[in-house]
């Protein structure tokens, strides 16, 4: 599996929108076998999103992110997994180890049902954190 | 009152300010950890004061500027404060909240920098409000604040619906295939194509083919079935350009089309029907055409059901302030260039020009001004001589005398306009009698509409 993590000293990106950098990992049952960074050339959540499936990456890990960027992903079968942060490497094996969806490492404010101070925002839901399934290509 | 009371006393109404004000403020320590976080600031962002402090600021605040183009980390390092910087921050449901922010250096009561503060509004409401007056000067991509426009955008809406056939007039780059394609975007067929074609632009044996298609064997070379802009543009628009200009042979075969949604390819047996919206667009006078026999009557009666009259840019000057932005923008994101603005002086001279080639001459200018001129201000030197004193000193007026009657002309002319042509206004506007008035519009030419001011309601 190919995941991307996008990348801001050594930390994920605080916004995907406007990461310049990303970091591929090529994962076979949950060991990493290759891993290497790239470059975004564009802003353009289309453009961002072209190439990340050109470099058939499967998922993404990211920071915060905009519904405009996040529905790029998705419709090109991307699974996202938003609102993350933490050091890369904290994050990579903890994505390897299956244990993102614990939010541990979730941004702050998102807190995947436990809501500490919900009350005070009655409106908003918990982040996006992981999109559906993976869609096939 | 001990000193440590006071201290204390003074921290005290400092929180409760901060606290009472509507602009969301944090501070950060040296290593970026948010330590202290207020309650607009919990408001704007969605995120507790509890799960803010001790975290990373680029992760609570979560901007656009944070990873490249901090102002926090600039006025650490300057010193300078940062204020007024627009930019967005993403809320937890992936929106963008549009804010503005300043920034200041954080110092300790022996003057040590001990970190930043940064103070940020929620500008949404002001989005909106911004979106909303956009929109009112917006249709489709045509871009216009004149009272002129704003009258077309009234209606066409209403004439977009409908199946009727319309004719688009106007002077040459007026935006006549703009206004169609706006048409189409706004019509019950916007989900077919939009078929456009330069009537004047082909010899009238192609353009008959070009319109009607052929069929195989219908002439020497025509080895397959070519099917017309009439058949292409089923379920859409066909957008007939230059259409004065087409032969009185053609001009039968269309009437017939119009009349009846059909007909023969060249070479083909059978009829075909269409069901395609047709616009028409001629930036001569038809109906004089009419009377001098170059354009038949019914033709005429048949595409003059809905009449579209395009202004010329020099009757909505108002306008190329909003164009001449709608243009940087354009050009900065085909060029790669970083124009920001245009310069008021150079503006000025844009407003004083008649542009008999209306919006695409002026469009045409913003373009060379972006070859000389890829970043920062486009300056007077970078337009063309024709609009620069250096140009309209060859064409301008003989004598004083003449300068001074071509502007008391158009003077005049700007404030019937203004006036809505009602005499009596524009002579109190001008502060002359308007028995002067009268004379001055005789003695310059000024043609008035047929109907007056004074009917107008």
């Amino acid at each position: 599996m190919r995941i991307a993590f996008s990348l801001w000293n050594e930390r994920i990106a605080p916004v995907f929108d406007v990461a310049k950098h990303f970091w591929i990992v090529d994962a076979e049952e949950g060991r990493i076998i290759g891993q290497t960074g790239r470059r975004f050339s564009s802003d353009d959540p289309q453009e961002r999103a072209m190439r990340l499936s050109t470099l058939q990456v499967e998922q993404l890990v990211c920071g915060a992110i905009t519904r405009t960027s996040y529905q790029a992903l998705t419709e090109r079968g991307m699974q996202v997994v938003s609102f993350i942060a933490g050091d890369l490497d904290q994050v990579v094996h903890a994505c390897l180890a299956d244990r993102l969806k614990d939010g541990e490492l979730n941004m702050p404010g998102c807190h995947r049902g436990k809501r500490h101070g919900a009350r005070r925002y009655p409106g908003r839901n918990s982040c996006v954190t992981m999109s559906e399934d993976t869609k096939e290509y | 009152m001990k000193p440590d009371d006071k201290k204390s006393t003074k921290n005290t109404s400092t929180d409760a300010i901060l606290e009472s004000i509507s602009d969301g403020v944090f501070t950060v320590d040296p290593e970026w950890r948010i330590t202290s976080f207020n309650r607009a600031a919990e408001e704007i962002t969605g995120i507790s004061r509890r799960d803010a402090i001790g975290r990373l600021c680029s992760e609570v605040f979560r901007s656009n500027m944070c990873e490249t183009d901090c102002a926090l980390r600039k006025t650490l390092k300057s010193g300078k404060p940062v204020i007024g910087r627009s930019g967005y921050i993403i809320d937890e449901e992936g929106n963008r909240i549009p804010i503005s922010l300043s920034t200041a250096v954080l110092k300790d009561s022996s003057g040590k920098v001990v970190g930043g503060a940064e103070t940020f509004r929620d500008l949404s409401e002001v989005e909106t409000l911004r979106h909303e007056l956009e929109g009112r000067f917006h249709m489709g991509d045509i871009v216009s604040r004149s009272p002129l426009m704003q009258r077309l955008f009234e209606v066409i809406p209403t004439i977009a619906v409908s199946p009727s056939t319309v004719l688009l007039n106007g002077e040459t780059g007026t935006g006549k295939e703009l206004m169609a394609r706006t048409i189409h975007s706004l019509s019950k067929q916007s989900k077919g194509p939009f078929i456009a074609l330069n009537c004047g632009a082909l010899p009238d044996t192609l353009l008959e083919s070009e319109l009607f298609g052929y069929k195989a064997g219908a002439f020497t070379g025509a080895t397959k079935d070519k099917p017309g802009r009439f058949a292409l543009a089923k379920g859409g628009t066909l957008f007939l350009d230059e259409i004065g200009e087409i032969s009185p042979a053609l001009q039968v075969r269309l009437l017939r089309v119009l009349q009846e949604h059909c007909f023969e390819p060249l070479g083909g047996t059978s009829s075909v029907t269409t069901d395609a919206r047709i616009i028409v667009a001629t930036n001569r006078d038809l109906a004089e055409l009419t009377r001098n026999g170059t354009f038949r009557e019914d033709l005429y009666y048949r595409v003059n059901v809905v009449r579209i009259e395009l202004p010329p840019l020099r009757r909505r000057k108002e306008d190329i302030p909003l164009l001449v932005e709608q243009f940087i923008a354009k050009f900065n994101h085909l060029h790669h260039a970083t124009v920001r603005s245009m310069a008021p002086e150079a503006l000025s001279l844009l407003m004083a020009h008649d542009w008999p080639g209306n919006v695409r001459e002026l469009e045409n200018v913003i373009e060379r001004a972006f070859v000389l001129c890829p970043d920062g201000t486009i300056e007077i030197p970078h337009l063309p001589d024709e609009l620069t004193l250096h140009g309209s000193r060859s064409a301008g007026p003989a004598t004083l005398q003449d300068a001074r009657s071509q502007l008391e002309a158009q003077a005049i002319q700007r404030s019937l306009e203004k006036n809505g042509f009602n005499r009596l206004a524009t002579a109190k506007a001008l502060g002359m009698h308007k028995t002067t008035l009268f004379r001055k519009i005789r003695q310059y030419g000024i043609v008035l509409p047929e109907q007056d001011g004074r009917s107008r309601r």
